[in-house]
């Protein structure tokens, strides 16, 4: 029966769209998959990439627990650091700033003493 | 003519079959593909957060460092103006102990003290940073630069 239906053209239309409708899926799978790859080697280099910095880069702070540890406590430490640093400069802007103003007094008073004794 | 047909039957069939199986298998490549790709991601944004963490503390000890710099130059140009302060300061003394030898000899009618004493008549025997020794009409005194009225010790270059 079943090679009987065969002899009407309407099967073998049935079978030729399925066949196409296959191939077609295929078609679109392969693309997608080539896109996928394509994608994962894109990945593959920026992670490279990114490891060679992170080499060089986890070199420059003390080892700890994790590279992420590490970096965190090292931001803390540095943070506090510069917050100091910001204070001391503070103090010593000041120290600086009160040292020339003496520096200047005393030389108005020297030009003064110099007028006196050149009288 | 039916044998024919039926070979070709089978063979579609069996082509059929292998071409559906070949698609299921590509199915699962793709799959898997994209779990690679998602845990890639995962991994890969894991090492850009680190590497930017590590960036912000590279930054952050660079700035200390220039921190550090900027207060050296601070202390370094503080310690130069104490330094000249110094040397003014000895070129003031030098101007201030001829200045002073000018008043030696000098006679003054009266002399007025901090106390309120006066003395009269009175002559500068001798002046430096200790003080001033005058000849008067009460005799030779010996004044310390506290005893002199405000007035007189800026006429005498006391401090």
């Amino acid at each position: 029966m079943c090679v009987s239906l065969f002899r009407f053209p309407a099967c073998w239309a049935l079978a030729a769209a399925l066949t196409l409708s296959g191939c077609k899926e295929a078609e679109q799978v392969q693309a997608e998959h080539a896109a996928t790859l394509k994608r994962q080697a894109e990945l593959k280099v920026e992670f490279d990439g990114l490891e060679q910095k992170l080499v060089d880069l986890r070199k420059a702070v003390p080892p700890g627990p994790t590279p992420e540890e590490s970096a965190r406590r090292v931001t803390v430490r540095l943070q506090k650091e510069l917050e100091m640093l910001d204070q001391e400069l503070v103090v010593a802007t000041k120290d600086h700033e009160a040292a020339q103003a003496e520096l200047k007094r005393l030389r108005e008073q020297l030009e003064k003493l110099k007028e006196e004794l050149s009288r | 003519m039916k044998n024919l047909i039926a070979l070709i039957l089978f063979a579609s069939g069996l082509a059929g079959w292998y071409f559906y199986d070949q698609l299921e298998k590509m199915k699962e490549d793709l799959e898997d593909s994209r779990r690679n790709i998602a845990a890639y991601e995962k991994t890969l944004e894991a090492r850009r957060t680190e590497f930017q963490t590590l960036v912000g503390a590279l930054e952050l000890q660079k700035k200390t460092e220039f921190r550090k710099a900027e207060i050296a130059a601070m202390k370094g140009k503080a310690a130069e103006a104490r330094v000249e302060s110094q040397k003014v300061r000895g070129e003031q003394k030098q101007i201030i102990v001829s200045l002073r030898q000018r008043l030696v000899g000098q006679v003054l009618p009266e002399l007025v003290l901090a106390d309120g004493r006066k003395l009269f008549n009175v002559r500068i025997s001798k002046l430096d940073d200790t003080g001033l020794a005058v000849t008067s009409t009460s005799g030779v005194t010996k004044l310390r630069p506290a005893e002199l009225s405000a007035d007189l010790r800026r006429r005498l270059y006391f401090p």
